[in-house]
């Protein structure tokens, strides 16, 4: 088989681009992944009121059966996910595995950060928690759905 | 009059359909069913049955029959159908179900056999937060680990605000939740660099009885390879170039060759057309990488968002781990090198934040111990006799399940590598997951890491190895022979499964915690005087999980303590606050079966100890024994 000349290869591979849908989608708006209409509003009011939530338990001593399960659910995703809403990302896994992290990475640093100021309680490390992931749920509250351009999903294995 | 007759005709039915509808009803209720089949196996099993090769030895056939079920359940639903999508009747959620399902009854298998949380250095790090949560402080002095103590300190402060005592009710599904979440994370790695639908199913599939290490404890490394894997979702998924940059750097690239050598580059090769062709067989063909997949469009907010994000967990994985943030450093810097992360000056970054809580937040550590973290720097041949070599030990069934994480390892590897080729092959290959399947091994030239750096290599190249072996059944789809795939990844799923189960649990003989040795442990604490010293012949005891602090500890590390009678009195009188003897069934099952000593041996020391005449006994109970020196006559 006669080898291609290097302006076949791109163009050949150009069409397999295009096939695979591998190009990415960049000048399409897209649905910023929030549905529209008064349901948006519950994960970011969600986000927002179970900090408080929370806080009540610990401070008014609940039983540890009725508050393990909130507190550490919290802890390890809440302050992170309220920031990472903000970028508006398409893809609700990757938003949730990466608002994991950092709300993990987040919790490291404040209960660090307590030993260093040598100001340790463990209801002052919840209550900066809570403060720190307020603050993007107002945000998020205040700035409402809306469609977005800027984390449109280039389309490599998403056919699943 | 075309369309109206298309309209009126029947559907045309498929080979597939028939078997899609079986698996449509069938599929949703696999998991359940086999997960309900496990726990009852599970539930069943005598943990008293575990012998030389750990779990293996106590489980029923039919939490093998139930995985077996499982794994063809979940091979069958990737493989239904030829389309380039799945078929329509498997929804990821029923995936989704049978991976959580495996997980459970994988690495939850120790929780539902044994009483209590295994492997004993879980419960040390449940006496480290346990410090932090009394005091808000961290005692360098006493131990290196609280010179990163950023995950003890998490635990501190979630287990105080949960109301619990101490973190001992997390340990034994500890592994479990890390499991579920990095599977998730290691789906969307894999669906960032793959582009076919079924490759990031399968690499889960494969990952999940593949972590065999252990390192997903209640420990600082099981919460960094959160980290590790979210830093580098983040930079495959939005920092690769794009195919238009690639094309772009490849043809300013053509035009520098050309010029320089005189001659367009596909004339000359054209001369070399017959023996291109016979090594074609086995040759990578041009293009290969042409076909990576694209990043994620994002502005450029979002962009410097999400850098943020990284710089972000990189820090926290700085101040809660030894060796993960160098692994993130060498795997960044490695798709720096190779060009698969648009921002070159990351691992600089990186370095910054690394020398500085180095230099500035361990120096209760490394001012005593330099040698330790750079003497191995370089050294490969010692890192490697320190890996393998003095690792190799221990009694037959020990040494069976050290003979089986190697050929693990090698064979994920070889799996792995064999996939790259043939993914390459199929012009699919992907240079940032090759890069990243081999940049752990870097880490061999920096530190020995106490003998256990071919573990953590194996494990953070395991995530990329796994994405690459699947290479092996589908370097890209539609494959030529579907069915040889779908066997092929049932009996290597299958052979996965076997594997782990006696390399993550062939040690289970030493490393479950025994009910008798917690008690006497308890009986330790509740009685003796703080300030003395406990003394016992193995590290193998439950201890420090409580007060580290009030007492001292001899043999202190993971090895042998005193073992002779002479040896044990005088551990004992060095410290003149007292001093108590614990003997517990677990420190002689450690000796015999990790450290190869003679079956016997701890029965022969402990009547060697009742016979001398020196030792008090004051405390026997379930195989745990407490004994106090007897005060030298003159000094009554």
């Amino acid at each position: 088989m006669a080898e291609l000349s290097i302006g076949d290869e791109e163009r050949r591979e150009s069409i397999e681009r295009i096939r695979l849908r591998l190009v990415p989608p960049n000048d399409q708006p897209t649905a910023s992944g929030n549905d529209g209409g008064w349901l948006w509003y519950w994960l970011p009011l969600l986000l927002l009121l179970s900090g408080p939530a929370v806080l009540v338990l610990v401070v008014f001593d609940a039983p540890s059966w009725a508050r393990a399960v909130p507190v550490f659910a919290y802890i390890a995703v809440v302050p992170g996910l309220a920031w990472i809403r903000l970028l508006r990302l398409t893809d609700r896994v990757t938003e949730l595995l990466v608002g994991i992290g950092l709300s993990l990475a987040i919790g490291v640093l404040v209960a660090q950060l307590m030993i260093y100021l040598n100001a340790w309680t463990s209801t002052l490390g919840l209550s900066m928690l809570v403060a720190i992931a307020s603050l993007p749920a107002l945000a998020d509250l205040y700035l409402g759905p809306r469609p977005d351009r800027s984390t449109a999903r280039s389309g490599s294995g998403d056919a699943s | 009059m075309t369309s109206s007759v298309r309209l009126r005709r029947a559907p045309q039915r498929r080979p597939w359909d028939r078997p899609q509808a079986l698996l449509a009803v069938a599929l949703p209720a696999t998991p359940p069913l086999v997960l309900v089949i496990g726990i009852i196996a599970l539930r069943g099993t005598n943990a008293d049955d575990i012998r030389s090769l750990g779990l293996v030895d106590a489980l029923p056939t039919q939490l093998y029959i139930a995985l077996a079920l499982l794994t063809a359940a979940f091979v069958a639903a990737v493989f239904s159908a030829p389309t380039a999508s799945l078929a329509p009747g498997v929804r990821p959620v029923v995936l989704v179900a049978h991976i959580a399902a495996f997980i459970v009854l994988l690495h939850g298998a120790a929780a539902f056999v044994e009483p209590l949380p295994r492997f004993v250095p879980a419960w040390l790090h449940v006496g480290f937060a346990d410090y932090i949560a009394r005091t808000g402080h961290t005692l360098p002095e006493l131990d290196a680990r609280f010179s990163w103590p950023g995950f003890f300190a998490l635990v501190a402060m979630a287990t105080r605000a949960a109301g619990l005592r101490d973190a001992l009710p997390l340990l034994a599904w500890t592994p479990v939740v890390f499991n579920l979440l990095y599977a998730a994370l290691v789906y969307r790695v894999a669906r960032a660099v793959a582009g076919d639908a079924r490759t990031p199913w399968l690499a889960v599939w494969f990952f999940i009885p593949a972590n065999w290490v252990g390192q997903d404890y209640f420990s600082p490394q099981g919460l960094n390879y959160v980290f590790y894997l979210v830093v580098l979702l983040v930079l495959l998924a939005w920092f690769r170039p794009s195919s238009i940059d690639r094309a772009r750097r490849r043809s300013s690239r053509r035009v520098r060759t050309e010029a320089a050598r005189g001659a367009p580059a596909r004339l000359r090769r054209s001369t070399f057309g017959p023996a291109r062709r016979a090594f074609g067989l086995v040759s990578i063909p041009r293009g290969a990488l042409r076909l990576e997949a694209e990043p994620l469009a994002a502005s450029r907010t979002t962009l410097a968002c999400l850098i943020g994000v990284a710089l972000l967990v990189f820090t926290a994985s700085t101040a809660s781990h030894q060796l993960t943030p160098t692994a993130i450093l060498v795997s960044v810097t490695m798709l720096v090198a190779v060009r698969r992360c648009s921002v070159r000056t990351l691992p600089v970054l990186l370095f910054v934040i690394l020398l500085g809580y180095v230099s500035y937040l361990t120096v209760a550590y490394w001012a005593g111990h330099l040698h330790d973290m750079l003497g191995s720097v370089g050294q490969l041949g010692r890192t490697v006799n320190a890996g393998i070599g003095e690792r190799t030990r221990g009694d037959r069934g020990h040494l069976i399940v050290l003979q089986v994480r190697q050929v693990l390892a090698v064979g994920i590897w070889t799996l792995g590598g064999l996939g790259a080729w043939r993914r390459m092959r199929a012009r699919r290959g992907d240079l940032a997951v090759m890069a990243l399947a081999g940049a752990p091994f870097l880490l061999l030239f920096a530190q020995s890491y106490g003998g256990e750096v071919f573990l953590r290599i194996y494990t953070f190249s395991l995530p990329f190895m796994a994405v690459l072996a699947v290479g092996l059944l589908i370097p890209k789809w539609p494959v030529r022979r579907p069915l040889l795939a779908a066997g092929v990844a049932f009996v290597l799923s299958l052979g996965l499964t076997g594997a782990f189960l006696v390399a993550r649990y062939g040690n289970e003989s030493f490393e479950r915690v025994l009910p008798g040795d917690v008690e006497a442990v308890d009986w330790l604490y509740a009685n003796a005087e703080p300030g003395a010293t406990f003394v016992a012949l193995t590290s193998n005891v439950p201890w420090r999980a409580r007060d580290i602090e009030q007492y001292r500890y001899t043999p202190l590390g993971e090895d042998l303590g005193p073992d002779s009678v002479p040896a044990i009195e005088e551990a004992m009188r060095a410290n003149p606050r007292g001093a108590y003897l614990l003997l517990t069934t677990g420190q002689y099952v450690w000796g015999e079966s990790f450290y190869g000593k003679p079956p016997g041996w701890g029965a022969s020391i402990e009547h060697e100890i009742d016979t001398s005449g020196h030792f008090l006994l004051i405390y026997a109970r379930h195989g745990g024994k407490i004994y106090i020196l007897r005060q030298p006559r003159g000094e009554r």
